[in-house]
């Protein structure tokens, strides 16, 4: 014999609140120890609770942009099971998640640009109830037409009607003129700085073309070859 | 700086330590495979003959007499005749018989033989051999062959200036003969001027022309072979000079000998991997300073500009077991593992992004 709520508290005492039981999804641990925490204090850096839409930027391509919009689209995901999260690939010339994903590239960000398929049907869902891809669609050789077109700034605008968090996943800064408009589509952009990588005297230049829509920087990979206690020593 | 140059150091740390490990193990073991050598010395104290006069001396006058032979000697040793000429009386003479003997005969007075000049007087000659009997022989017959060199040379060239003066003078009297026969036959055609030549003497000349200009002839003749017999005198004395001040010249100060022990392996065992770790080390430092300067990359917090906003600072994200360099895939692949994404094979290596 079943048992509601109700029954188990006589009708004497209010329900205040109800913990909810995980999804298998939202019980999996991460697999790299460490990485939920470090993507968790990044999106509370800022105010991710209101709901916006972000920008991930970085100045050349190989510096974790769609790694650092994945795990914070993942933690915010994970820790707000309230809040609607989609992930938008818009680098059309490096295009990974439907790869990583094991997904079929199409329908994407490019077929809806191309009016052929309406936003909705081209999100993909995941594990998480509360997280949805865009991913970049099929290969096109017009996508700086495509990401000018008038049409981009309204599916963003459709996403943020129906997300609270829109993360777009921008191309490389300095490669390609398009991400300064796709920064301006958005609220706010994290900068990604990866050492080793990120040439230190194209970062300024990176950061002036996005005109002070940015909100700060994220290091990413940030580790030394220097032994720890040849730092330590160094510090003293 | 530093902090840019560790990190250089600690990234390419085994390409940058390998010169300064490699070069001197290497400098080693060619030194310890090489066989010991013998060194056989002498010191030779020369000087220049100052009884010449030196606008007639081969040697260069702004040039201590050391550095002179030492130049000629050098010199000598790129002729085939005079190292054939000490290779024949040594053990180096089987080397003769056998085809592109002159080349390797070269090649092993160019690395073995050395002549430095200590001052302005001493020369030092060295040659080394596996066999210490014959660095002494070797060395023992150079000397004596560079000192006969210079002695034949010096007598050949005061032949040459002897026969010269001799057939001058030889010449010279025979005009002088030739001149005062036509003066007697002047004199034995003509009494009155014999007569007037007892009387009055050589004044005689001012009255007969012919007389005068016999007495000339003969006068002239007589001045010619004066002169040759000077400067056949003057040759005679260089030569047994030249000859005589030889031994003055080359006199052989350190007789050659050589140590009983190879010591200059030692030296060879001590001193050259040294140069080596040193040149490593050197190597060493330009890769260092190389990678330092050519990575123009952010490396820490520090190259970022002060008024930036730090947002948050990411660890590498690798999952455990993977491999160290794996590529950004993987790296995707395992955050997105919540999301759904296939987790990376452990181990897996770098794909293609």
């Amino acid at each position: 014999m079943s048992q509601t709520l109700a029954d188990l508290s006589g009708g004497r005492h209010a329900i205040i609140a109800e913990i909810r039981r995980k999804s298998p999804a939202e019980r999996r641990t991460w697999p790299i120890p460490g990485a939920d925490e470090s993507f968790r204090s990044l999106y509370t850096s800022f105010d991710i609770t209101s709901g916006t839409t972000l920008a991930v930027c970085s100045s050349v391509s190989g510096e974790g942009k769609t790694t650092v919009s994945l795990g914070l689209a993942l933690a915010i995901a994970q820790d707000l099971p309230d809040r609607r999260v989609v992930l938008v690939e818009t680098d059309l010339w490096r295009s990974v998640l439907a790869k990583d994903f094991g997904l079929q590239p199409d329908p994407g960000l490019v077929e809806c640009l191309l009016d052929r398929q309406p936003v909705s049907a081209a999100l993909r869902s995941t594990a998480l109830d509360n997280l949805s891809f865009l991913v970049a669609g099929t290969e096109t050789a017009s996508a700086q037409r495509l990401l000018r077109s008038a049409r981009m700034p309204q599916i963003v605008e459709e996403l943020r009607r129906t997300h609270d968090v829109v993360i777009l996943d921008t191309p490389a800064l300095l490669a390609h003129s398009e991400t300064a408009l796709i920064a301006r589509m958005a609220e706010e952009a994290i900068f990604i700085v990866r050492t080793g990588v990120t040439p230190a005297n194209e970062l300024t230049a990176a950061l002036g073309r996005l005109q002070g829509r940015v909100k700060g920087i994220v290091v990413n990979d940030a580790r030394s070859a220097v032994p720890s206690v040849v730092r330590r020593l160094l510090r003293r | 700086m530093i902090e840019r140059l560790l990190e250089a150091f600690f990234r390419h740390a085994l390409l940058i330590v390998l010169p300064a490990v490699v070069i001197p193990l290497d400098v080693s073991i060619a030194v310890l495979a090489t066989p010991a050598q013998y060194e056989a010395q002498a010191g030779m104290w020369v000087e220049n003959a100052t009884y010449l006069n030196y606008s007639t001396d081969d040697l260069n006058r702004y040039l201590p007499p050391a550095q002179n032979q030492r130049n000629r000697l050098l010199e000598l040793m790129q002729t085939r005749s005079f190292l054939a000429d000490i290779a024949t009386k040594t053990q180096l003479a089987s080397i003769l018989v056998k085809p592109g003997a002159d080349d390797e005969l070269k090649q092993i007075f160019a690395r073995d033989f050395e002549a430095a000049a200590s001052g302005d007087h001493l020369l030092t000659l060295r040659f080394r051999a596996e066999d210490r009997a014959l660095s002494i022989d070797v060395l023992n017959t150079l000397v004596a062959a560079f000192k006969a060199r210079a002695a034949a040379d010096r007598y050949g060239q005061a032949q040459v200036a002897i026969t010269f003066y001799t057939s001058r003078l030889t010449d010279a009297e025979a005009q002088l003969a030739s001149a005062r026969d036509s003066l007697a036959k002047l004199l034995t055609a003509n009494p009155t001027l014999a007569a007037t030549l007892a009387r009055i003497g050589l004044d005689a000349a001012r009255i007969d022309p012919k007389f005068a200009e016999a007495q000339r002839a003969v006068d002239a003749a007589q001045r010619d072979a004066d002169s040759a017999r000077a400067s056949l005198d003057k040759a005679e004395l260089d030569v047994s000079a030249g000859v005589e001040g030889l031994a003055f010249g080359f006199r052989i100060v350190d007789p050659v000998q050589a140590s009983a022990t190879s010591s200059r392996q030692l030296k060879k065992i001590v001193v050259y991997p040294l140069a080596a770790l040193l040149a490593g080390i050197v190597l060493s430092a330009c890769l260092l300073l190389l990678f330092a300067l050519s990575d123009h990359s952010v490396r820490s917090l520090a190259d970022l500009s002060a008024d930036t906003l730090i947002l948050g600072v990411l660890p590498h994200l690798r999952p455990e077991g993977v491999a160290r360099r794996a590529g950004p895939a993987v790296a995707r692949r395992a955050v997105g593992y919540v999301a759904g994404s296939v987790l990376p094979m452990r181990g897996e290596q770098r794909e293609a992004s």
